[in-house]
């Protein structure tokens, strides 16, 4: 879908179009569905919630200014309908600690598979600071944007790229000392 | 533009072709850049693992099925998501400050209940009595007059005891017994005035324990006090008369109407009412020894010693059917004014 398809399909949605809400949908659930599994690591569930964030985005569409905000948003409303999935289930709502918990279930990345190296790059990952965790996995295991991170974890795109470039730096001098 | 913006922007640009599958070949040559773009290489390309495919038509369809509202309610909607938060706030705060006030003036109001007369909040207990009255059924009002003329002999006890023990005048006293005094007997009065909404015995009985226990006051009293407490048992007592009434009157009397079943030297009956003849028994439009079966007669009698006596018997028609007078009666009618399963019992009015 172009970005001028995408901004006539949100326009139309907030106008009270279903069909044009049903193409953003069709544009946009794939990936969104992929980001819940990941933290609530069951397909019904994921089917559940990425349903409610649909529908909550619908009943808030007034509120997207641009259409190249639209995506961040969607990750916004499923991150939260995520927490709100823990709470319900009495459990933590802190969104890192919800993937930590799921971390071993369902990681995004196949380890069974890895090289050496990837291996050794797995392990290090662990000793990074939160922050710099989370901006790795999102950016390099779940192919979000930088946009959409700043949205999923309340920052400033700036500041998801001083984490980023933090993060890497700190895996590379981790893997030197590693190797030593 | 400093070194680590540059860096930062260097990283970021990577990223992005690593994403595209872009050219990346410039970033091979620099040293530093060269060892940011392997470590990326291998983070991007890490092995990702499959997410297990979901219903995408069916959740879009459930999406478009909770979607369709009209866009009127949905704006209702959120208009009442948003406001009703601050209602709920608002009213939670609302009830709280209610609630607060009602606890205290209930707790007020409980210490009144236990006050004395002379005490600053003593009038409120009168007020919630009065409240209390007012909400009784209309059956119970008199009864609980009665309870409330009770709780002011209580008080008058307090106040008297308190008297003995010096901790009031003998004039504060005094008056505050005069005054209580006044509406034992108001409350009394009032109770006896509205029991015939209720069983008079058991008005009776109380206005009766309300005498009892101002006598008891009494003997501990002297001077004004003691006036004013045998003014209050009389007039008390006159009260309990007032709903006592005039005395039982057991009436007696009985009569039939009908056919005679039986007659012979010393009673004539109809049907199962049996009356003796006695000397003093009259007869009108017959005689004693003209009486027989099948005579229609009305017969008045008197209950006696568990026995029915004929005072009058009347004869309105003989065994051939022939009138003495107008009236004809041909079925049995008897008119007992007593219980008619037996023979011997009485009707008793007030």
């Amino acid at each position: 879908m172009s970005d001028a398809e995408l901004k006539n399909h949100l326009q139309n949605a907030q106008n009270g179009d279903r069909e044009a809400f049903g193409a953003i949908y069709e544009h946009f659930a794939d990936k969104i569905y992929r980001f819940i599994y990941f933290r609530v690591g069951h397909r019904e569930v994921a089917e559940d919630v990425l349903s409610d964030t649909f529908v909550k985005s619908w009943q808030k569409i007034n509120q997207v200014n641009s259409p190249t905000a639209l995506s961040a948003w969607l990750y916004q409303i499923a991150k939260n309908n995520i927490i709100d999935y823990y709470r319900l289930k009495k459990e933590t709502v802190a969104l890192e600690v919800v993937e930590d918990i799921l971390e071993d279930a369902v990681n995004p990345i196949d380890s069974a598979n890895l090289g050496i190296q990837q291996n050794r790059i797995l392990n290090v990952l662990s000793q990074l600071s939160v922050d710099q965790r989370e901006v790795v996995k999102y950016r390099f295991f779940e192919d979000l944007s930088n946009e959409e991170i700043a949205y999923i974890m309340g920052k400033t795109e700036g500041a998801i790229r001083v984490i980023q470039h933090r993060a890497i730096l700190r895996l590379k001098e981790l893997l030197k000392l590693n190797k030593k | 533009m400093t070194n680590q913006q540059d860096e930062e922007n260097i990283i970021e640009e990577i990223i992005n072709r690593l994403k595209t599958n872009g050219d990346i070949s410039m970033y091979k040559k620099p040293r530093k850049i060269s060892g940011f773009l392997a470590l990326m290489s291998q983070l991007n390309g890490l092995p990702k693992k499959q997410v297990p495919n979901f219903d995408f038509m069916r959740v879009k369809n459930q999406v478009l099925d909770r979607i369709a509202v009209p866009a009127a309610d949905t704006e209702k909607a959120g208009w009442l998501v948003g406001t009703l938060p601050n209602i709920l706030r608002i009213g939670t705060m609302v009830l709280g400050s209610v609630l607060i006030i009602i606890s205290i003036t209930l707790g007020t109001a409980v210490t009144a209940l236990n006050s004395v007369p002379g005490q600053a909040i003593y009038p409120l207990k009168k007020v919630v009595e009065n409240f209390q009255l007012q909400l009784a059924p209309k059956d119970q009002q008199s009864s609980l007059q009665i309870q409330f003329a009770s709780n002011r002999v209580d008080e008058l006890q307090q106040v008297l005891q308190q008297q003995q023990d010096g901790q009031i005048s003998a004039s504060d006293a005094q008056k505050i017994v005069s005054a209580t005094v006044k509406d034992v007997q108001k409350t009394a009065t009032a109770a006896a005035n509205s029991s015939v909404q209720q069983p008079k015995p058991s008005v009776v009985t109380k206005l009766a324990d309300l005498s009892s226990k101002l006598r008891a006051a009494s003997v501990k009293s002297e001077g004004e006090v003691k006036i004013e407490l045998d003014q209050a048992i009389k007039n008390i007592e006159q009260a309990g008369l007032k709903v006592e009434g005039p005395p039982i009157i057991i009436d007696d009397s009985v009569s039939a109407q009908g056919k005679l079943t039986t007659v012979n030297a010393t009673a004539a009956s109809i049907g199962s009412a049996k009356f003796l003849l006695t000397k003093d028994t009259q007869y009108v439009n017959t005689k004693a020894a003209d009486l027989a079966v099948d005579q229609q007669v009305d017969i008045k009698g008197q209950i006696k010693d568990n026995k029915t006596y004929a005072q009058t018997i009347t004869l309105i028609a003989d065994s051939k059917g022939a009138g003495m007078d107008t009236k004809t009666n041909t079925n049995t009618k008897l008119d007992l004014k007593t219980d008619t399963s037996a023979t011997t019992s009485t009707s008793a009015t007030q």
